[in-house]
């Protein structure tokens, strides 16, 4: 191999593996690093996400814990609702998202190997954000649901004229985890269907709330069941819509957001 | 087992956790990119790591190199995300092969080349591949990336060298005009 196609093949390795701005990560993890105490000494108990996806929803909400375990483990409830949604969303036979069971098929096998350990934060959490997105109704595949930058043209009603809602971070309600927006994580990457999500822990002890952030044209209009345990609130904000899901009477994100 | 650090005297603390994440995050993000053999769920996998390395801070040992344990989380996070996703990057993958080979505009040299490649790196092994991007993208020598990945230094430099020959094999000629390459075609 010669030197010329030693430096053509290292070229093309820099163009495509240029690292990106991971600012806004170093933001998120700080956020996480600031919500664990300083002197702890014990590691938290996580489980493998494996695991975690496997286990059945629970639909108890008084049995989530409220504890600050919860805001600690949050970021690992996302990535096994997300993993745990990749079984909603995929519809590789054509099922429709609005109507697809958020109960996984093999739920009964797992059951059946694991009924009697109460439900983890993370899989509250997990759940909360499954039964929400599981009963929205966002537009078809057929429209790019991708942000207003990546659709060239943009579609004549994506305005972004008076700007994006921004997050003022308070110390009663900080973002763990968060897609889409000014972030580099697609949520379709994460099989969220929602073009931007956030999931914020509300101090000093909980619980973990969900705020989704659409333009109107994909405004999912969702709605819970009744026994579901949690709330679904609506708010516009300029030409957004905001929806916080909580197990809360009342939305308490909300006013964190501005444009 | 990871390098003595001077830097770390005493146990991590979340706070230090993150200050050290970030002065490592763009090596891990290119172990994380070489492991999964692209950039796309890259910052997502390094995300997990950290989180799960947040939960785990007790195992670091004090004294010994930050990114080389952060990094055992970075391998073990994408490693999963590969298995897991195999089927679906495969099939992503082929869509993207299929719009660079089938496109209505025919993409520049630069392009194919790239495509090119991409689908080479995709033929190596995962070690193999992150000691190459390690070696290319942000430039680190085979001792570093001996540390890092807990490997001899031998074994790195025989990893970047054999991963370079072999993609050179599966390549057309860069900068070749199209005839060219096409002859090359097997």
């Amino acid at each position: 191999m010669t030197e010329h196609d030693r430096d053509a093949i290292d070229a093309s390795l820099r163009r495509q593996f240029e690292v990106p701005n991971l600012d806004a990560l170093h933001e998120r993890i700080e956020a996480a690093a600031a919500a664990r105490p300083t002197d702890a000494t014990e590691d938290v108990e996580t489980e493998d996400v494996d695991d975690v996806i496997r286990l059945p929803p629970t639909t108890d909400p008084s049995a989530e814990p409220r504890s600050g375990a919860l805001g600690s483990l949050v970021w690992v409830g996302v990535v096994a609702a997300a993993a745990a949604l990749v079984l909603l969303w995929a519809r590789p036979d054509g099922v429709d998202p609005g109507t697809a069971s958020p109960t996984p098929d093999s739920g009964a096998e797992v059951i059946a190997r694991a009924p009697d350990p109460p439900p983890t934060s993370h899989q509250v959490a997990g759940a909360q954000l499954t039964r929400f997105l599981s009963t929205a109704h966002y537009p078809g595949p057929d429209y790019d649901l991708g942000d207003c930058q990546s659709v060239v043209p943009p579609p004549p009603n994506c305005s972004t004229h008076e700007g994006a809602p921004v997050w003022s971070p308070q110390p009663e309600a900080q973002v763990v985890w968060e897609c889409g927006g000014s972030t580099s994580l697609n949520c379709s990457d994460h099989d969220l269907p929602a073009q931007r999500l956030m999931v914020v822990r509300l101090a000093p002890s909980g619980p973990d709330v969900i705020v989704c952030i659409e333009p109107p044209w994909a405004d999912p209009k969702p709605e819970l069941p009744l026994d579901s345990g949690y709330q679904i609130f609506r708010r516009t904000l300029g030409e957004y819509v905001l929806y916080e899901v909580t197990p809360l009477s009342e939305p308490r994100a909300f006013d964190s957001l501005s444009i | 087992m990871p390098h003595p650090d001077p830097r770390s005297p005493r146990a991590l603390t979340p706070a230090a956790f993150a200050a050290r994440f970030r002065e490592s995050s763009r090596v891990l993000w290119c172990i994380a990119a070489g492991v999964l053999g692209d950039r796309t769920h890259a910052e997502d996998v390094l995300q997990e790591a950290a989180l799960t390395a947040l939960d785990k801070l007790s195992t670091f040992e004090p004294g010994t190199n930050f990114e080389a344990w952060m990094s055992q989380f970075v391998r073990f996070v994408a490693l999963n995300h590969r298995r897991k996703h195999a089927r679906r990057a495969r099939a992503l993958h082929e869509q993207a092969r299929g719009m660079a080979d089938g496109g209505s505009t025919p993409p520049s040299s630069t392009a194919v080349f790239d495509a090119g490649v991409q689908r080479a790196l995709d033929t190596l092994g995962e070690t193999a591949r992150t000691c190459l991007l390690l070696k290319t993208v942000v430039e680190f020598d085979y001792a570093e990336i001996s540390t890092l990945l807990e490997i001899p230094p031998g074994t790195a430099m025989s990893h970047v060298s054999r991963a370079r020959a072999k993609m050179r094999e599966l390549l057309p000629e860069p900068d070749a005009p199209p005839v060219l390459r096409a002859r090359r075609a097997p």
